[in-house]
């Protein structure tokens, strides 16, 4: 399950919390904004409940970045979103360590009318990661040159 | 060092006549849609919101309010239905009665009844004085020859003592509005050379009231020119030409072709200006202070009297016409000798003259600006 | 696609599954049991999504997947032709899981888990793919747009395979609700629960009711008195047997969960409880006109000064076992620090409430006095402790500076202004500003009253409040300046003979009822709702209900609506005699928990796991699902994933990635 990464284009994982940020990406769908399709919404009622592993299977299984999308301070589940902080704080130190850039696990918050944030997010995330591809696109070119 | 309001200005300036000036909530429509209102002129939200917190000197040392023409668009755009341009009318009875030092001025416009009972009182000494005058020079039945009840000679050497003690004490009050608003407490004061190089505007403001085509309706200022303009012709002829218009039986084309024109300018514009008054037809004429009917009625009726004994005496009623003269001039005497000085005839003179002393300063302001500041090692040095 | 001639037999179709009903149920339990059989339903949408969707191949793709038996697409999936497509699958394909790729879950979820349902499934069997949000309305590529269905598609139908039938939580819950707080608010909760059918207990701290309201002379925007209000609410609340009443007494400690709390109060002495029943006609329930007096003016004590004191009266502890709670709590008035615009140093500095009770004594036709001086001019200083300047304001006892907005100041101070010049014209007013914020219904015209009444508006800037100096040697005591917005930022000076500081609001201490519930404050320590706009009066502790005041800033009428909105939602909650929860709370496999105990270290709730002795001796971990929000903490920290949130398990989660990747690198690489 390691897609060659010349074929497609790099996925894009979004977890979107059921109150806040899942309700932005249907508005941002009742607006008829368009934006990057290499990327996969799941609802979630909290993030938090993703262990470290997870993440980093994520990425092992294929995907080039994940957005956490949660709700912030606004965070219906009292301590919640203090306890992703922290996990997610954690997961982008062992990245590193993986050597994995730590830029392609976004933590952040959307509220249910954030449409412009939600495509900031998506967009930047974007062009992060394409621009890692091409990156080790041309690395690997040259690997093969020498 | 802060300003201590003073919130008895507003009931004074009520008094004046002022609008609906305590509804205003200083959003400025009124500056932005005025034509008028250029660069540091922020009027009428400025001079407002100096009366609304009592500032009397500020409002005496600003020349904004000559340089509002009433157009009304600020009254029109008003939200809050303030009547700004009412207001800035009131703040120039205010003027006139700050810039009058006999205190006249600020009674009449306080009560309109001292100024209708002055009016009256002195239309009574005049006709008294003239009968008398009349019945011991001359016969009551001859207007010309040497006979005449009023001779033009006598009437014409009147008509001067009176035009010299109003114009003393009209200068002296537009000396006290040069004092408040471009000396008083100033430490840069326009220097000669930014008086000299105006100086032709005043003639120009005077007898164009350029600034008032500014206005986005026209109408207002044709109408207004055409009765400045006829009004002032008229004092021409009666100052310098009376004995030729007097002068019969053959009638004197050179200087009566302009008195019928005046006359008609005077009598058009007055029965358009009261009608427009009575019916409020123009955003200017929604309201109307005693002192603005004061003004129209007795202008027409100068210009009426006038016309009428001029016709009697052309016709060979002669009685007829010493008699309408005598109440023409009942009506002439009380309308220079008050409202000249003292009410809503001043403005023929404070209104040219701010628009003067406007330009005089920012002339100054300029050649301040374009005078070299001495650097900091000059000054330094010094 | 829905054609007319399969209607008549989805009819008699219909009829059938009527009849075979009572068959269907028991049939449920097998059929979930049985290994997943998934039908997909694509959804055109009347070409909202077909016409950037290839929906046929979306449909195509999902039939090749593991555990799909159909895979059908139809013109509109939510009309009733669509419905019964499902619903005959169900009874003739056998299928157990259904995935619909339509619109977002908010439109049609319960539509499709209603199918479920009267098909005899578990509605939790049911998962959607979101294809027209998230797809076809925002991207215009049609291939890539297909592609990126298939994959959504195929992650439902791993969801869907892993779902487990669920049954809500459900509850026994006490017909009966606890309103803390006897202001406005509480008053107007109590009574609406009342007239619901609900048994009420209104906890009121005070020896009197009324709360803030009881210290006001009128209401606007309508100028009604304060009294005429508080006393027809007290009227309504007293007179109904549903409600007791306990006043001077505070909330010791809360126990339990929605449908099953046990309050815990103390009552001081001298403390009243009045249980009103319909005959009564005692002193202790018909006496309102103490009440009524007792609203103003008094402090706890006097208020039954000329009353004998009982011989039994003495402090005493009750309990009370309700479903739900309504918080009425209140707010407190910000107290300036001493020397806040000369507050407590100069004694013609006083608060608005103070303004109001001073006003409302003064009597009319003459010239009112403060001290025994002449007052002449008044001045008010709006956004006192409100919309406070990092920096510029000292932070408070609580440690922080209260940025929020009161809103409430704005209207009550141009309303007090307004009375004044009323009823003493010849006083001058003066009001510092920053915004002048009438926001509600007849507000604004109080500002138009106001400045027609010549009140005058100087406008401060919040970084630079206005400098207030004893007027020494001057005709006013007092001398209020600011650089005046209105004056093009030129300092104006005023003097004024009283000061009136137009205090905000502020969270008040809600006490033990926050500790024991440990209830959501928000950042400006007010108690904070679910969701400002989809759960308004909710608190994340279910069963707890904001009504007025503790939430937000609110005037009268605010408090009123947020309270009468709180009844109706804990009428809600509790009319059925039992409280029904989402499922999607936390389970424990107790074959695999091995009593580690790392979930009730992580739970952000208290008691919402505890671990348990099981009779073979060991320790294992058990979710009071009344109690669990559903955050999944627990799930993350388990070392052997032996706890999980139902209905949104890991696993599941798990299988969604996966099954993304693989749609994604497999189509995208034909």
């Amino acid at each position: 399950m390691h897609p060659a990464p010349e074929q497609t284009e790099p996925p894009i994982l979004v977890l979107a919390t059921s109150s806040c940020a899942y309700i932005a990406a249907d508005a941002v769908g009742q607006a008829h904004l368009e934006h990057p399709a290499n990327t996969y919404v799941m609802r979630v009622p909290a993030p938090v409940v993703f262990p470290d592993s997870f993440y980093y299977d994520c990425f092992e299984k294929g995907f080039a970045g994940i957005i956490v999308m949660s709700c912030g301070h606004e965070c219906p589940y009292p301590g919640a979103f203090e306890r992703l902080t922290k996990r997610i704080d954690r997961v982008k130190m062992g990245l590193k360590e993986r050597g994995l850039d730590p830029a392609r696990l976004r933590l952040t918050a959307v509220c249910t009318v954030c449409t412009k944030a939600y495509l900031k997010e998506i967009n930047a995330m974007d062009a992060l990661v394409r621009a890692a591809a091409s990156a080790a696109a041309v690395t690997a070119d040259g690997g093969d040159a020498t | 060092m802060a300003v201590r309001v003073d919130p008895t200005l507003v009931a004074e300036l009520e008094e004046f006549g002022a609008g609906d000036m305590k509804a205003c909530f200083n959003c400025g429509n009124c500056t932005a849609v005025c034509p008028l209102s250029e660069g540091d002129t922020a009027f009428p939200r400025r001079m407002i919101r100096y009366a609304q917190i009592g500032q009397r000197d500020q409002l005496a040392s600003h020349l904004e309010p000559w340089l509002c023409y009433y157009c009304g668009d600020c009254s029109t755009t008003c939200p809050r239905e303030a009547e700004p341009g009412e207001t800035m009318m009131s703040m120039r009875r205010w003027l006139t009665a700050k810039y009058d030092f006999t205190g006249i001025s600020r009674l009449f416009y306080r009560s309109w009844k001292w100024e209708v009972y002055s009016i009256i009182l002195v239309a009574i000494l005049t006709g008294i004085a003239f009968l008398a005058v009349g019945f011991s020079v001359g016969s009551i039945d001859q207007y010309g020859g040497p006979d005449a009840f009023l001779p033009s000679s006598g009437v014409h050497i009147f008509d001067w003592v009176l035009a010299s003690v109003l114009l003393a004490l009209l200068l002296t009050n537009c000396a006290r509005m040069w004092y408040f608003t471009t000396l008083k407490g100033r430490s840069a004061r326009p220097g000669l050379g930014s008086y000299l190089r105006n100086v032709h505007l005043l003639p120009l403001h005077f007898f164009t009231q350029m600034r008032f085509a500014k206005c986005s309706a026209r109408r207002p200022w044709v109408i207004h020119l055409i009765l400045m303009l006829s009004y002032t012709t008229m004092l021409v002829l009666i100052m310098g030409f009376l004995p030729q218009m007097w002068a019969g039986p053959e009638i004197d084309w050179r200087v009566h072709v302009f008195g019928y024109l005046a006359t008609i300018g005077l009598l058009f514009t007055t029965v358009f200006a009261v009608r427009g008054r009575t019916k409020k037809l123009e955003p200017h004429y929604q309201f109307s202070h005693e002192s603005d009917w004061m003004f129209l009625i007795l202008l027409f009726v100068v210009a009426f009297t006038g016309i009428l004994q001029h016709i009697l005496h052309r016709s060979g009623l002669d009685v007829a016409a010493n008699i309408t003269y005598v109440v023409h001039m009942m009506g002439v005497v009380p309308m220079l000798a008050l409202e000249v000085p003292f009410s809503k005839w001043a403005h023929l003179f404070y209104r040219p003259l701010a628009v003067y002393l406007a330009d005089v300063q920012t002339d100054a302001a300029e050649v301040r600006q374009r005078a070299p500041s001495p650097t900091p090692g000059e000054a330094a040095a010094g | 696609m829905a054609e007319p001639t399969h209607e008549p037999q989805a009819k008699a179709d219909e009829a059938q599954a009527e009849a075979d009903e009572t068959q269907a149920k028991p049939n449920e339990a097998q059929a979930e049991a049985d290994e997943p059989r998934v039908g997909v339903y694509v959804c055109y949408c009347g070409g909202n999504i077909s016409d950037v969707v290839d929906v046929e191949a979306v449909a195509a793709e999902a039939a090749k997947l593991p555990g799909v038996v159909t895979a059908k697409t139809n013109m509109f999936m939510c009309s009733d032709p669509g419905q019964q497509v499902i619903a005959d699958d169900i009874a003739e394909l056998g299928v157990n899981r259904v995935v619909v790729a339509s619109c977002a879950p908010s439109l049609h979820q319960t539509t499709f888990q209603g199918v479920l349902e009267r098909s005899g499934l578990n509605p939790y069997l049911y998962e959607n793919a979101n294809i027209r949000e998230q797809v076809s309305w925002t991207h215009h590529d049609r291939a890539e747009a297909t592609k990126k269905a298939s994959a959504l598609v195929s992650a439902a139908v791993a969801k869907a395979s892993r779902l487990e039938p669920l049954e809500p939580v459900e509850i026994p819950a006490a017909p009966a609700v606890a309103v803390v707080g006897g202001g406005v608010a509480g008053l107007r909760a109590a009574t609406d629960l009342a007239k619901a059918g609900l048994a009420v207990t209104l906890i009121e701290k005070e020896l009197t009711l009324g709360g803030t309201v009881a210290r006001l002379d009128n209401l606007f925007p309508y100028s009604e008195p304060a009294e005429d209000v508080l006393c027809r609410l007290c009227e309504e609340a007293l007179a109904d047997p549903r409600i007791t009443v306990h006043t001077g007494t505070v909330v010791e400690s809360v126990e339990g969960y929605v449908g099953a709390f046990t309050l815990h109060l103390e009552q001081q002495a001298r403390g009243r409880t009045v249980e009103a029943t319909p005959d009564a006609d005692s002193r202790e329930i018909t006496s309102l006109d103490w009440r009524c007096e007792a609203f103003r003016g008094y402090g706890p004590g006097e208020a039954f000064a000329d009353e004998p004191v009982a011989a039994d009266d003495a402090a005493r502890a009750l309990s009370v076992p309700v479903g739900a709670i309504v918080a009425a709590t209140g707010f407190d008035l910000y107290v300036p620090p001493e020397g806040e615009y000369g507050y407590g140093r100069l004694p013609q500095v006083i608060t608005l409430l103070d303004f109001i009770e001073w006003l409302s004594k003064q009597p009319e036709g003459s010239v009112p006095t403060f001290n025994g001086q002449p007052v002449r001019a008044v001045g008010f200083i709006h956004c006192v402790g409100s919309r406070q300047v990092e920096g510029v304001h000292e932070p408070g006892p609580n440690g922080r500076i209260n940025e929020h907005c009161s809103r409430v100041c704005c209207t009550a101070t141009l309303h007090c202004a307004c009375d004044l010049r009323d009823k003493f014209p010849d006083v001058v007013a003066y009001e510092f500003y920053q915004d002048i914020r009438a926001y509600g219904r007849g507000h604004e015209e109080h500002y138009d009253r106001a400045s027609l009444a010549n009140v005058i508006f100087l406008q401060y800037d919040g970084a630079q409040p206005p400098k207030v100096v004893a007027g020494e040697g001057d005709d006013h005591p007092v001398l209020v300046s600011c650089l005046d917005g209105l004056t093009w930022g030129e300092e104006v000076e005023v003097g004024v003979d009283l000061l009136v500081l137009a205090v905000g609001m502020v969270a008040a201490d809600v006490g033990n009822l926050a500790t024991s519930l440990k209830l959501p404050v928000s950042a400006d320590g007010f108690l904070q709702e679910v969701h400002p706009k989809l759960r308004p009066v909710e608190q994340a502790v279910n069963g707890v209900l904001l009504a007025g005041t503790c939430q937000a800033p609110k005037d009268v009428t605010e408090s009123c609506a947020s309270a009468s909105a709180a009844a109706a939602k804990a009428y809600g909650l509790l009319a059925s005699g039992e409280v029904k929860l989402d499922p999607y709370v936390a389970h424990v496999d107790p074959e695999l928990c091995e009593g580690h105990a790392a979930c009730v270290e992580e739970c952000p709730v208290d008691r919402a796991i505890a671990m348990e002795d099981y009779p073979d001796g060991s320790r294992k971990a058990m979710v009071n699902p009344a109690i669990c929000t559903g955050c999944g903490a627990c799930v993350a920290v388990c070392p052997t994933q032996a706890i999980d949130l139902s209905g949104w398990t890991l696993e599941a989660y798990e299988a969604m990635v996966d099954a993304l990747l693989l749609s994604h690198s497999e189509v995208s690489a034909l």
